[in-house]
């Protein structure tokens, strides 16, 4: 899949522009704060129609400008061509295929399809194990309805569950238990598509790991689910043998949920591991290694994305090569070859990017003029 | 601005989904109107809050002691259709597929907005039950979380008593409200109700 044409309106701080987009893809380079990760976002915003940034639609909009917009030209292997745009003032978003609104977005989810890499994806692989579930709930949430649905209703079940541990005992006893057959009847959908999508990532996070980390580290790179529910990690298992699991381990778990007022057994307390030659990379990963398992997830993830579209995403590199060691640098850039439409965002030119990515300038908001081949 | 404007733009802020720009706008739109205008809205509140009162036994909104369900001689006794507000009753009633009596929680479960069982009109439901002729009782909370849960903690509750328990069908999604689904939907969930 690759876009032809990016079409931009007072987005953030970008010129209103029309750029032609070669098959390849593009290089941005310019200083901090010329807006190229701002083009980065533009186009992100056309595969997910919202802000990877996490901040509302308003935020997007230029100074002094009362709305924004971004369309894309893209064509699909099959030589399909679309034509995706969102725009958004400071009530609505709306989001158009071929010139037509579409009644919801997730009508038009999947006709760009693409994933970044970030410097930001580091607290993944370094943070605590809510930064690894909140990646996996926002990468099944944007791929699944079923899920975007449960994991709000959960969250609402555990909220209520917890506040009655809080303020222990309640007035009334089968209080507590009026929660739970939500509380797993949501939590079902959760743990089941986390434990689906680790398997798949897994075996391809560790075969894109050992390409990019080279003879480095050659001991393997390992994503694992580990569920806190029993019996759950298996995509394989029983829905009503996991939840009768489930059960007993919340009746188990009540003495303790009590005690510290909280409920101790669920999806809000998995971990999806993430470990090299078989140490977690969170706390014994060297800069180097979490950077390198930062890329391979990413990386995992978008051939996860072509395998369930038999589209290839374009990837979105924000500032990626600046913090890799050259080596590193040379296999990823090998990994990556052509198969993918490619926008990299860098500090100083990029000669290596040489086949057929056109080097853009960016300086205050102005996208271009080409560098001169360096 | 004028203290007599600001007072009620400030009252009609306090309504729900009233802010103060709308209330402002109601406040000009009502000084454009005639007298009688105004006057006919304010007698109408005023009818509301001094006429209306909530039945002794069903706890829906009622002109007397007695809603007009509780006083229906032709509506069945063994049958009580427990709802969590007197708004639902009627989206119910549009649906034309239930003749029992009505109960009126007055909300759900809620530990979040401190609301317990006993600030609801349980208490008053057990009561009916254990004086009256209840063969079953039809679970009729919304379909959202709170509502599900209010819907498990009365069936465990009722279980004890031998009357028989029945949750309205999920014919609409979770996360849905009663008040916004039509007649339709709503009396195919009354129709399919389950056993819990
Ligand atoms: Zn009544």
């Amino acid at each position: 899949m690759r876009l032809t044409e990016v079409g931009l309106d007072h987005f953030r701080n970008l010129a209103s522009v029309t750029l032609e987009v070669s098959p390849a893809g593009a290089v941005l380079v310019g200083s901090n704060g010329q807006g190229k990760s701002n083009f980065l976002e533009a186009i992100h915003y056309l595969a997910r129609f919202r802000s990877f940034r996490g901040t509302r639609h308003a935020d997007s909009i230029a100074f002094g400008a009362q709305h924004f917009r971004v369309e894309g030209h893209v064509v699909c292997g099959t030589g399909q061509s679309r034509r995706v745009a969102v725009a958004a003032d400071r009530r609505t978003r709306r989001v158009s295929l071929d010139g037509q609104t579409v009644a919801r977005p997730a009508d038009a989810a999947g006709s760009v399809l693409a994933v970044l890499l970030a410097p930001t994806d580091l607290a993944i692989i370094g943070g605590g194990p809510d930064q690894r579930r909140r990646y996996l709930d926002g990468l099944l949430t944007s791929t699944s309805r079923r899920y975007a649905r449960a994991l709000p209703v959960y969250e609402r079940a555990l909220r209520q569950r917890n506040e009655l541990l809080r303020n222990w005992p309640p007035v009334a006893g089968p209080e507590l238990a009026s929660w739970d057959e939500t509380l797993i009847e949501t939590g079902m959908v959760i743990v089941l598509a986390r434990a689906v999508i680790a398997e798949r990532l897994a075996r391809r996070f560790t075969d894109v790991g050992a390409q990019v980390a080279g003879a480095v580290d050659r001991l393997g790179y390992e994503l694992e689910y580990r569920p806190s529910v029993p019996g759950s990690a298996d995509p394989a298992s029983n829905a009503e043998s996991v939840a009768a699991s489930w059960r007993q381990a919340l009746t188990e778990s009540q003495p303790r949920d009590q005690r510290q007022g909280w409920t101790t057994v669920g999806p809000h307390r998995d971990e999806l591991l993430i470990q090299l030659g078989g140490h977690r990379l969170a706390q014994f990963g060297s800069q180097g290694e979490q950077r390198t398992a930062a890329i391979a997830l990413r990386l995992a993830e978008a051939e996860l994305l072509e395998s369930e579209s038999e589209h290839v995403p374009v990837l979105l590199l924000d500032d990626v090569f600046s913090e890799l060691d050259e080596d590193r640098a040379g296999r990823l850039l090998k990994w990556l070859g052509d198969r993918h439409q490619k926008f990299v965002t860098t500090p100083r030119p990029l000669p290596q990017l040489g086949n057929g990515l056109v080097q853009w300038r960016v300086d205050d908001g102005r996208i271009g003029p080409r560098l001169a081949a360096a | 601005m004028a203290d007599a404007v600001e007072t009620l733009i400030e009252e009609l802020a306090k309504l729900p989904g009233i802010g103060r720009k709308t209330a402002s706008r109601l406040t000009f739109y009502m000084l454009k109107q005639p007298r009688e205008a105004a006057s006919r809205l304010s007698e109408a509140i005023l009818q509301v809050k001094d006429r209306i009162v909530f039945c002794e036994t069903c706890a829906n909104i009622s002109e007397g002691p007695q809603c007009v369900y509780c006083r229906d001689p032709r509506r069945d006794d063994a049958l009580i259709c427990v709802v969590e507000e007197p708004s639902d009753i009627q989206v119910i009633e549009r649906s034309a597929t239930f003749r029992g009596r009505y109960h009126v929680l007055h909300g759900h479960l809620s530990p979040l907005d401190g609301v317990g069982p006993e600030s609801l009109t349980v208490d008053r439901l057990l009561g009916r039950i254990q004086n009256g002729d209840v063969e079953e009782v039809i679970l009729a909370t919304n379909p959202d979380v709170d509502g599900e849960a209010t819907a498990l903690y009365l069936q465990r509750t009722l279980n004890p008593l031998g009357v028989r328990v029945t949750r309205i069908a999920r014919g609409v999604p979770m996360g849905g409200s009663l008040e916004f689904l039509d007649e339709l939907t709503v009396g195919e969930a009354l129709t399919g109700r389950r056993e819990l």
